[in-house]
């Protein structure tokens, strides 16, 4: 069998592994692995592995979680943009790195400018939704840019209360977010 | 490992859901949750990420069934959508981009002798998958845990069938010399 030959059927070997090689590639192989002694032994070296791909467990998958995700979409009229686990997951992180800051300003802060994020006046801040495929760092590099800090979220829907900087107008301030379209998904006054 | 002969059912299922059913979408959902998490998470090795992926995969697939003609079968049409929507991420991640590096003689430092006694230890062989490039650890993923055929997988990862068969090829090569190195080094069990 010449050098091209071999290569061929070894390149074939993994799937007549597989079971998925027509008739005519089977019977190639076939007759390959009849006379190459070395083609047996890349048979076997091939099992092995395919035996340890297939032992490898595929982890935690979302199962019915995800389901019922795909359900209450589907039943909204699947939106083509949501608040997804990733950035739920990296603003949820950000939150509690906010939170943590506010927590070290506010031990330094004179009395008088200290006000409790989670105690924010409703009528001063905003909902916020960011989006799918924003990052943690472009999250955290607008809401820095802007004095903007998050008070309350993530909720059920993936919505953050945003507290604007003292004195600016909040529809300024939603339009300013809004701005940002590559980061915020939508941004009103709460009400 | 995903069913073998289950691409009929996966066909038949998206033709129903193509006509709006939804029991036959929970289905679907179910047959091809786990391998095709598995299959995002390994492009991504981001869990959090790949659900979000899987989640937009089963969207569209019921958005889009309706227009599915079967130019293949449904199932590599799904994992075709799960690839492309992963490597979307992947490349707005800015992260690298995959160029075959495999030196040409890669067989000059196998020994197959060495390297099969060294894969009846399992642990050896898994560490040697885990030093693959995610592309070899893909191929080898849709060749042997989801069984696919080779012009199967040349449609999910949207390359030449002849990409596909050397990719497999010098994933096992690797493999090979992964083991006999292992094996060289102390690493090799009593074998026969």
């Amino acid at each position: 069998m010449g050098d091209r030959v071999r290569n061929e059927i070894s390149e074939l070997l993994p799937f007549y592994l597989n079971g998925s090689l027509s008739v005519e590639e089977k019977a190639k192989v076939e007759q390959a692995l009849s006379t190459d002694a070395g083609l047996e032994e890349e048979l076997r070296l091939l099992d092995r592995i395919r035996s340890s791909v297939q032992e490898e467990l595929p982890g935690n998958s979302p199962g019915d979680l995800g389901l019922a995700r795909l359900g209450r979409d589907l039943a909204q009229g699947a939106p083509t943009q949501r608040p997804s686990l990733a950035a739920l997951a990296a603003a949820f992180a950000l939150g509690a790195i906010l939170s943590g800051v506010i927590a070290v300003q506010a031990m330094r802060a004179p009395d008088d400018t200290y006000r409790q994020a989670g105690a924010a006046p409703a009528d001063e801040s905003l909902l916020v939704a960011f989006r799918a495929d924003a990052t943690a760092g472009a999250i955290s590099d607008l809401l820095v840019a802007g004095n903007y800090v998050i008070v309350d979220g993530p909720s059920a829907l993936g919505l953050y209360h945003v507290a604007p900087p003292e004195g600016v107008d909040p529809a300024a301030a939603v339009a300013e977010l809004a701005a940002a379209g590559a980061i915020v998904e939508s941004a009103e006054i709460a009400r | 490992m995903a069913e073998k002969n289950n691409g009929a059912e996966i066909d038949s299922l998206v033709a129903r859901i193509a006509r709006g059913d939804r029991m036959a979408f929970d289905q679907l959902y179910r047959q091809l949750e786990r391998p095709l998490f598995r299959f995002i998470v390994l492009r991504l090795n981001d869990r959090h990420r790949s659900a979000d992926i899987m989640h937009d995969v089963f969207l569209e697939v019921w958005r889009s069934a309706a227009a599915f003609r079967g130019q293949s079968s449904a199932r590599t049409w799904i994992f075709a959508i799960a690839w492309r929507k992963a490597m979307e991420i992947h490349r707005r991640n800015d992260r690298v981009v995959y160029q075959e590096t495999l030196p040409e003689q890669i067989d000059e430092s196998t020994d197959a002798a060495t390297a099969i006694a060294q894969a009846e230890d399992s642990k050896a062989v898994r560490a040697c998958l885990e030093g693959l490039s995610v592309e070899h650890r893909i191929a080898l993923e849709l060749t042997f845990f989801e069984e696919m055929s080779y012009p199967e997988i040349a449609g999910v990862l949207g390359v030449p069938e002849g990409t596909v068969k050397s990719r497999v090829f010098h994933a096992k090569q690797l493999m090979l010399r992964c083991l006999t190195i292992k094996g060289a080094t102390g690493g090799r069990k009593s074998y026969g």
